[in-house]
């Protein structure tokens, strides 16, 4: 099978993962609200996959962001890519048309659903398998768990069935590595009962090799190896920022140290 | 009326392929021959009722109707942050069809009751809840419901309610909207005094204390079938009516109370007396029998 791979250069990718850090600090201090950690750490995997898939493919995919605290991440991915602006433009206003702090499904076509619950995206994104299975449909059903959410039991329920029906999901983990979390290790467990790819989300070889996962027919498991508030030196892997909304002499500070980590 | 819906819908899945079962580890004799026939729209998926409901509002998403079908308190109040959110909140319409209804497994103590599932789905807004009075009524609203693919819930009762047990009352007429479902039905003496009427929600109301001396004294009884918007306003119409008024809920009353009082408005007319019989909330914790469980505690709340 022909390997495929993205076409933007590893240095666009860095300014598009730049300006995405960058909107997404300054949306939370705008707004006062947000999980900058989660949505900073997924963000360096989803956007390269989501520019794959929507710019330079118009691949027919569907999402679920099961640790929905980081439609940040989403929100500002989509506006950067310009997708839709709604969301990023409306995010957490407090007006009537503004969007919550949780994935809502009105902000994207290929949302599955609207999350923010743990626990409960990897269930829901089973069934809608299920049924582009029973249409004899290829098209993937991804589904973003945190590595804390992990330690919800639908997740294991989930997974007793996903291998054996062998639906066609691409289960992706924001593994940040939340010091919060880190007394299970929840990665070495996944390891031993299913087969897992270990990648690392700040290197263009494997976000590329995730992309001819995505593509390929069946089940997948991509831990990708992140930090929270990812690119931002000195404030990664702090706990405190898992919902910590930057002050302005904060934000100041952190804009000040972003740098984008993407290797070959 | 468990076996004769579960045995209705392996018939109806066959003529329709847009209709999946998921069984929690229950059903799976009655439905074994359909499991084997279509396989691929009866899964025994196993006990992980939270997840199930997750599978079944992704399997509705991908433009399927699932059934959901298992023990109520597994259902309702172990997977009931999955029914609020993954059902209600998301529109994935669905059918939980559950078994045991408040206290049909008596016998098996606290963790195999639950008199409160009707009002805690009231509570997140579950549009379509329902408990037929016999099997015969239970297959029309399965085939309403299978028709409309509505977000519903069917309590499934070991009980059944024998109308011929009282012959002083007869079938009387009454207007609903959804021609098609009997929401409630009325049955009235020949007398048309307005003076007693009684109102059952569901058909484990006859084992609550009082429950037959006052069908036996009432000039009306109403049977409620079916919880939903129009069945409040038309039965509010109906109690209006009425002098007196008895209300038998065999389950927490709660939510079905607070939305009649609210759609009431005004106590200027009639009726003068509302009173409503309902089970004491309590963990029962011997082998008691159904019908006792309901005659030993039944509790009277006066609310006008």
């Amino acid at each position: 099978m022909k390997e495929i791979h993205l076409n933007i250069s590893i240095n666009e990718m860095k300014n598009l993962l730049y300006e995405n850090t960058c909107k997404i600090l300054k949306k939370a201090n705008e707004v006062n609200a947000g999980h900058i950690g989660g949505s900073l750490s997924m963000s360096q995997f989803l956007l390269p996959i989501i520019y794959y898939l929507e710019i330079e493919e118009n691949f027919n995919y569907r999402i679920i962001l099961s640790k929905g605290h980081a439609s940040l991440g989403l929100y500002s991915i989509l506006d950067l890519l310009n997708i839709n602006k709604r969301p990023f433009n409306n995010y957490c206003t407090k007006k009537s048309d503004s969007f919550h702090g949780h994935t809502c499904s009105k902000s994207f076509n290929k949302l599955i659903s609207s999350s923010g619950s743990l626990g409960h995206g990897l269930p829901i994104a089973m069934g809608f398998a299920y049924t582009q299975q029973l249409k004899k449909s290829n098209i993937p059903v991804i589904c973003i768990l945190g590595d804390g959410e992990l330690q919800e039991g639908t997740l294991w329920e989930s997974l007793l069935h996903i291998f054996k029906m062998k639906l066609n999901i691409k289960i992706l983990i924001d593994f940040n590595n939340s010091i919060e979390t880190n007394t299970i290790k929840v990665d070495k467990v996944v390891k031993d009962i299913v087969k897992t790819n270990d990648f690392s989300a700040h290197s263009y070889s494997d976000i590329n090799k995730a992309i001819n996962l995505i593509s390929f027919i069946g089940p997948e498991i991509i831990i990708f190896r992140t930090k929270k508030l990812a690119n931002v030196s000195s404030y990664e892997s702090k706990p405190q920022w898992h919902a910590g909304i930057p002050n302005r002499v904060e934000l100041s500070d952190m804009l000040k140290k972003v740098s984008i980590s993407l290797e070959d | 009326m468990r076996n004769k819906l579960l045995k209705t819908i392996s018939n109806k899945i066959i003529l329709d392929n847009k209709l999946i079962v998921l069984l929690g580890d229950l059903g799976v004799f009655q439905m074994r021959e359909a499991m084997n026939n279509r396989p691929s729209q009866v899964i025994n998926f196993g006990i992980m009722e939270q997840t199930m409901i997750g599978f079944s509002a992704g399997i509705a998403k991908g433009g399927y109707y699932p059934i959901i079908y298992s023990i109520t308190p597994f259902l309702v109040d172990r997977a009931y942050e999955q029914i609020k959110l993954d059902l209600i909140y998301n529109n994935s319409n669905a059918l939980i069809l559950s078994a045991g209804a408040s206290f049909d497994y008596s016998t098996l103590g606290p963790t195999h009751h639950c008199p409160h599932d009707i009002t805690n789905l009231l509570s997140i807004k579950h549009p379509f809840l329902s408990h037929p009075f016999t099997k015969l009524q239970s297959v029309k609203i399965l085939n309403y419901i299978l028709q409309h693919k509505k977000q519903a819930y069917i309590r499934i009762s070991s009980s059944e309610l024998d109308i011929s047990e009282y012959p002083n009352l007869k079938k009387s007429e009454h207007n609903s909207k959804e021609k098609e479902l009997l929401i409630f039905q009325k049955f009235s003496t020949n007398s048309y005094k307005t003076n007693k009427l009684v109102i059952l929600f569901g058909p484990d109301s006859i084992f609550l204390r009082n429950c037959n001396y006052q069908i036996n004294k009432c000039d009306s009884l109403i049977t409620v079938s079916v919880i939903n918007e129009l069945m409040f306003s038309d039965l509010v119409k109906e109690i209006k009516k009425y002098k007196e008024v008895f209300i038998f809920i065999p389950y927490d009353p709660a939510q079905v109370i607070l939305k009649l009082i609210s759609k009431i408005k005004s106590f200027e007319d009639y009726p003068s007396s509302i009173l409503l019989f309902h089970p004491k909330a309590n963990f029962y914790d011997n082998s008691y029998e159904k019908k006792d469980i309901f005659q030993f505690n039944t509790e009277e709340t006066r609310i006008i």
